[in-house]
């Protein structure tokens, strides 16, 4: 058990003057799992590698348990890894894969055996420790993996993306079960993904990283209520945000045909900067359609029925929405309606926006204003 | 039909070109026709008749080729060409041999083989080579394959260690026998007992000291197949997928245990093909023996020692002709029995593999 320090730590790859990991700094708690997520490039399984040992850290340091581990090597750091592709060795049976660290590390036959046994019965794996790794399901192959690292009682756990190889049925349940086995053995655990929905379920903290740098660090919760940056509010929450770039007055934001009166606060650091123009979100789900009719008109374009909730694809006129992904293209405008009453495809929709949901972005940097 | 041995015997530039044209359009006649009957068959069962055509020109050719010799040397190992005349007593003059016909010997052609000095000198020798060459070249050839792998100059590094392979066995020859020199009135000595003399060891008689000849050979065939060996080895290692290492790495094992408990694993299909091919190469080695001159040292092999026997074959039948008493043929099928298991070996391995262990 021990907690996990990053402190100023920077991955710079030889020939690439921009650092993978720039300056991280993160506290992980002892027992906590903290969920490292960002799109693809962006440094998480960078910074989960330099954890392992696995890449150096170029400045700034690492630390285990108050311990600077950055330049030690991987079997001195306690840590144990689950990886994407598993890698378990193909030639030793699933109790051989689960036992080859302690039997590096000179653990006797029979306690080795003991400890294996333990580990394949917390994964309900007992019935398959004489098989080899080929002969197993995608599912049970993960599951090996995730006792090879149980078995070495490691002060930390790191995970790289370990259910992007399983379907998606089967990724819901392991998600679960990976996260009620860890509040088990409370053991700090590092986890890596790009898949938000795994970030918020699963983590008791999240990172957000983008281009080797770290975005807000917070809990699922606030990082969906109170995104610290238009970077964080558009990748958190499926389907994303709706940010809108709209010129601001003192009766509020101008999205479409309506003013959205500001918050307090946020209106306050508006006319303190001076700005003329926002980036205003609203959450697919902040909207509710309109009864007066006087609401916000949007075209619906595309309605996805997905039972409980149907999605309205439109367009705002006169405005675009802004994509803070990597391809910068025009997104989509996004409603959530209930699934019982779907507006029909071409036409024209009135919404009432919850204002007091809306969030306020600074135009040029992204960053959040007001409260 | 003498028109056409005529015309493929032509002596002119234009009777040799067309009879050339011949062939090619007898060829494409045949594969026309082939697929022809492919087209035609019904089409119930058809992919049987396709699949049975298609195979039955290489079935053809290994049949002659390959089955054919088997079985007729193996035939010959129990026969001997000589017959005794009817009614004709031995004499010294007259040994009672006619040169036709065959006869069944029975076991006599292998007693000779493993009651015959030679033979089972020539047989420890090729031992030797078995046990000692393709461990050797695989070792070394797997050593240089780790130690280049991925530094600069790789591709370089790799071309320079697999030229040797693409040398002949007879040219690898000159070049040892260069290296190996003694020095003699008129000329000079070899690179290598230079190199002793600057330390004040040598001149050593390498390929021509009768104990230690076979090893002195053994060297240059290890040159030779190093090199085959770090290129196939090489890639395995390649292959080898990277978090496997990272896990071992993750799991406490150092450089040598990734090495041996990850990596070695890894690549056994390989290693084993390796293995059983330079073990065959072994077993048939003869050029190197021949080029040197090697089993005038006590250097030879089986391979060679067949070769030789062949030629100088036979029993005199008096006249000077001679008859073949079919030693070699004998020789020939020890060294076919000999590869055997590797082969088998080898096919078992790849059985295996492919069932997914």
């Amino acid at each position: 058990m021990a907690e996990v320090q990053y402190v100023e730590a920077t991955r710079l790859y030889p020939g690439n003057p921009v650092a993978a990991v720039n300056r991280l700094n993160l506290d992980v708690a002892d027992g906590e799992f903290m969920v490292l997520v960002g799109p693809s490039g962006s440094g998480k399984s960078t910074a989960l590698r330099m954890l392992a040992g696995l890449e150096d850290v170029n400045e700034g340091e690492i630390r285990i348990g108050g311990n600077d581990v950055s330049q030690k090597p991987p079997k001195d750091r306690d840590i144990a890894m689950v990886f994407q592709n598993y890698a378990l060795y193909p030639h030793m049976s699933v109790g051989e894969n689960m036992g080859f660290a302690l039997k590096l590390k000179g653990v006797g036959k029979e306690e080795r055996a003991a400890k294996v046994l333990a580990a394949a019965k917390l994964l309900d794996l007992e019935k398959y420790l004489e098989r080899k790794p080929k002969a197993l399901s995608g599912g049970q192959r993960q599951r090996v993996a995730m006792g090879r690292a149980i078995v070495r009682e490691p002060s930390v756990f790191l995970m790289d993306e370990p259910l992007s190889n399983l379907d998606a049925k089967l990724r819901v349940e392991t998600r679960a079960n990976i996260a009620a086995l860890q509040a088990r053995l409370g053991t700090t655990t590092l986890y890596v993904t790009h898949d938000q929905v795994e970030a918020m379920t699963m983590g008791d903290r999240v990172a957000l990283l983008k281009d080797g740098i770290l975005q807000q660090v917070d809990t699922p919760r606030n990082l969906y209520d109170r995104p610290g940056n238009a970077f964080v509010a558009g990748f958190i929450g499926s389907p994303a945000m709706n940010l809108v770039k709209v010129p601001v007055s003192d009766a509020g934001a101008q999205l479409g045909n309506l003013t959205v009166p500001l918050r307090a606060g946020t209106a306050a650091a508006v006319r303190a900067e001076g700005l003329k123009e926002i980036i205003l979100g609203v959450r697919p789900e902040s909207f509710t359609a309109s009864e007066s009719g006087n609401g916000l008109r949007v075209k619906a374009n595309l309605v996805e029925e997905l039972g409980a909730d149907a999605f309205v694809y439109g367009e705002l006129p006169g405005q675009k929405t802004i994509d803070t992904g990597d391809d910068g293209g025009a997104k989509p405008f996004v409603v959530r309606f209930d699934g019982r009453i779907p507006p029909k495809i071409g036409n024209e929709i009135s919404l009432d926006v919850r204002t007091e949901e809306t969030h306020a972005f600074h135009p040029d940097s992204g960053e959040r204003i007001g409260d | 039909m003498s028109w056409l041995h005529d015309w493929a015997h032509a002596s002119g530039a234009f009777g040799k070109l067309s009879f050339a044209l011949l062939v090619v359009i007898a060829f494409l006649a045949v594969i026309g026709l082939l697929l022809l009957l492919v087209d035609r068959a019904p089409k119930r069962g058809q992919e049987k008749v396709q699949a049975l055509l298609f195979l039955l020109p290489a079935f053809v050719l290994i049949v002659i080729g390959l089955l054919g010799p088997i079985v007729t040397t193996a035939i010959s190992s129990f026969t001997s060409a000589e017959v005794r005349k009817k009614n004709c007593i031995k004499t010294a003059v007259n040994s009672c041999l006619q040169s036709k016909g065959g006869s069944w010997t029975g076991l006599d052609n292998w007693r000779w083989a493993f009651g015959n000095s030679d033979v089972i000198h020539a047989l420890v020798n090729t031992l030797k080579w078995t046990l000692i060459a393709p461990i050797v070249a695989t070792v070394v050839g797997l050593a240089y394959a780790v130690v280049i792998d991925r530094i600069r100059g790789e591709a370089f590094a790799k071309a320079l260690v697999f030229l040797p392979t693409a040398i002949s066995f007879v040219g690898a020859s000159v070049i040892w026998g260069l290296m190996y020199k003694q020095p003699s009135e008129n000329a000079p000595s070899g690179l290598i007992n230079v190199v002793l003399g600057w330390v004040g060891a040598g001149p050593i008689n390498f390929p021509t000291n009768n104990s230690t000849t076979t090893y002195w050979l053994i060297v240059v065939m290890i040159w030779i197949q190093a090199g085959f060996a770090t290129v196939l080895l090489s890639a395995a290692i390649k292959g080898v997928p990277t978090e496997l290492l990272e896990a071992a790495r993750i799991d406490g094992a150092n450089a040598w245990q990734a090495f041996r408990k990850v990596t070695i694993p890894s690549i056994r299909p390989t290693l084993i093909v390796v293995l059983v091919t330079i073990s065959v190469a072994t077993l048939k080695v003869f050029d190197l023996v021949q080029a040197f001159g090697a089993n005038q040292h006590g250097g030879d092999t089986l391979a060679n020692l067949m070769f030789t026997t062949w030629k100088q074959g036979g029993i005199a039948v008096g006249g000077g002709g001679t008859v073949g008493d079919h030693h070699s043929a004998t020789l020939a099928m020890i060294i076919f029995l000999l590869v055997i298991p590797f082969v088998a070996f080898q096919v078992r391995q790849m059985v295996r593999t492919r069932a997914g262990r």
